[in-house]
């Protein structure tokens, strides 16, 4: 991957949960949160090592930074809806757990759309079906929950 | 095993061991990722939703029953509710209403202590509970609130709703009477439309005249159909102003009871509009509109006999933005205005006649 092939001085090594090791620029590295304050209480020499996130995650991460950062502004929107359009439903899913364990800002502003709208007016079965929720109420506790909330109920899309 | 399904889930919490993850990787395809996300992350998928469709997450699982409350967008639309009501029985409207009280009262109580925004349509039934919901918006610190209901003769009187430090901005469409207090100052206000409704000033002092809506950052005001006496807008940055009044309606001014007269404390409306009747000293400017701004009137008059005092009324206000660099004016059956209007007025406008 380019990424690894990026070799400067002060780059920082990430590693990820599949044992894969990343090189990063430190203005890559500052944008996700979490390895920011990382980077401030390990020294600069050691290997960071991402529990929960794997390569595809981080290069997609890497790929969405680097592209962005290349593009021109007025070509950004466009860029980001062909990004999300790449992304299968699964790794859509996969991807939002490592953004927001990374806290990547801007991929925090921009994957909640996607989900939201996709998620907008669907019933409740197909949000359990979507997530894949497993469904631990009793079957008297959920009609309990749906009463008090009945009027949330109205004009719910057909699945 | 593919790319993508390698997703760790994760309680962010410390030290898994092996075992748990490795079980965890290789999960099923269709594992329940979205619970786990953290609770910011969830708050802005919820909070991109209609409340109505974040308050049904609640039923998905039991880990799910709270985390609606997260959401810091408030959005619901009772008309939805009562667009339905043909196909319910009288009893089972009243019961889904009364959930529908409950509810909001719910989301008032669980909700994150501070609000974004906050847009409240409500049709004539749930009015009344009005006063207590816009006490506990204001409290959560909201900056973008907006309500529309339906009343046909109700008083909004929180005094918060004028003394509150968080607004940002403020729309209010409700055919109602509220209670503005002698002191009042939205000090982060940008943006103000009020449509239908009558101020009340008569608690705050006797002396009505030195009534002031204190708007330090205003920029842009609107209002259609409101009522009032003696109002001086105090909004020294104001870019807009919007002014619709049509004398219909039969609980509008009459001779004896006169709308009152806008002052408008600015150095900087860029934009002024203004539709529909205009009656004597209706908007006064002070000071005079500058040279950069623009002015669009639309003049009507109700009857015949108006067409005197309408032409004095309108010379009087032309008389305040004499110097602006654009000037459009219309009128409807008031051709004879123009005369009046001519011999007063010269300066180097644009004039646009729409006769």
């Amino acid at each position: 991957m380019a990424e690894k092939a990026s070799e400067s001085s002060n780059s920082i090594s990430l590693n990820t949960v599949d044992g894969k090791i990343f090189k990063v620029s430190p203005t890559i590295a500052n944008q996700m949160q979490t390895i920011q304050s990382l980077i401030k209480a390990y020294d600069s020499s050691r290997v960071i090592s991402l529990p929960h996130v794997n390569a595809f995650h981080l290069s997609k991460i890497i790929e969405y930074l680097e592209g962005k950062s290349a593009t021109t502004v007025s070509a950004v929107k466009e860029f980001e809806a062909q990004f999300m359009k790449d992304l299968s439903l699964k790794q859509l899913k996969g991807l939002l757990i490592a953004v927001g364990y990374l806290k990547v800002n801007e991929l925090l502003e921009l994957m909640p759309k996607t989900v939201a709208k996709l998620i907008e007016n669907k019933s409740v079965e197909f949000l359990r079906k979507f997530f894949g929720i497993v469904n631990d109420f009793t079957p008297s506790e959920e009609a309990k929950i749906r009463e008090e909330i009945a009027w949330a109920f109205d004009g719910v899309d057909e699945d | 095993m593919s790319q993508d399904d390698a997703g760790v889930v994760g309680s962010s919490s410390v030290a898994e061991n092996d075992r748990s993850k490795a079980q965890r990787i290789v999960d099923s395809n269709n594992e329940d990722k979205i619970s786990y996300l953290p609770e910011g992350v969830l708050g802005k998928i919820l909070s991109l939703l209609v409340t109505k469709d974040a308050i049904r997450t609640s039923v998905l699982s039991k880990r799910w029953i709270y985390n609606w409350t997260l959401i810091d967008k408030i959005d619901l639309d009772d008309t939805l509710l009562y667009s339905k009501i043909a196909v319910y029985s009288q009893n089972r409207s009243n019961t889904v209403n009364t959930h529908f009280v409950n509810l909001v009262n719910r989301i008032l109580r669980h909700v994150n202590s501070s609000i974004q925004s906050c847009h409240l349509k409500l049709s004539l039934d749930n009015s009344y509970h009005l006063n207590s919901w816009i006490i506990a918006i204001l409290e959560k610190r909201v900056q973008n609130l907006r309500i529309r209901a339906a009343a046909i003769y109700f008083v909004l009187y929180p005094c918060s709703l004028f003394d509150c430090n968080t607004l940002v901005e403020l729309i209010l469409d409700i055919d109602c009477t509220v209670k503005v207090p002698m002191f009042n100052c939205l000090p982060k206000l940008q943006l103000l439309r009020l449509y239908g409704i009558t101020f009340d000033c008569s608690s705050s002092s006797t002396k009505l005249k030195e009534f002031v809506l204190s708007l330090p950052v205003l920029k842009v005001f609107a209002s259609r159909q409101c009522l009032w006496y003696n109002v001086t807008i105090d909004a020294p940055l104001l870019e807009s102003f919007y002014l619709e009044f049509f004398n219909n309606g039969p609980s509008y001014a009459t001779p004896t009871c006169p709308l009152g007269v806008v002052r408008v404390c600015t150095s900087g409306v860029a934009k002024f509009f203004y539709r529909g009747h205009l009656l004597e000293g209706i908007v006064v400017f002070d000071p005079p509109l500058v040279h950069n701004a623009s002015t669009d009137l639309l003049i009507e008059t109700c009857q015949k006999e108006d067409v005197q005092d309408t032409a004095t009324h309108v010379c009087v206000l032309l008389s305040q933005i004499k110097e602006v660099e654009c000037l459009k004016l219309a009128f409807r059956k008031v051709y004879f205005l123009l005369w009046a209007l001519l011999k007063s007025f010269w300066t180097r406008c644009v004039i646009a006649f729409y006769i």
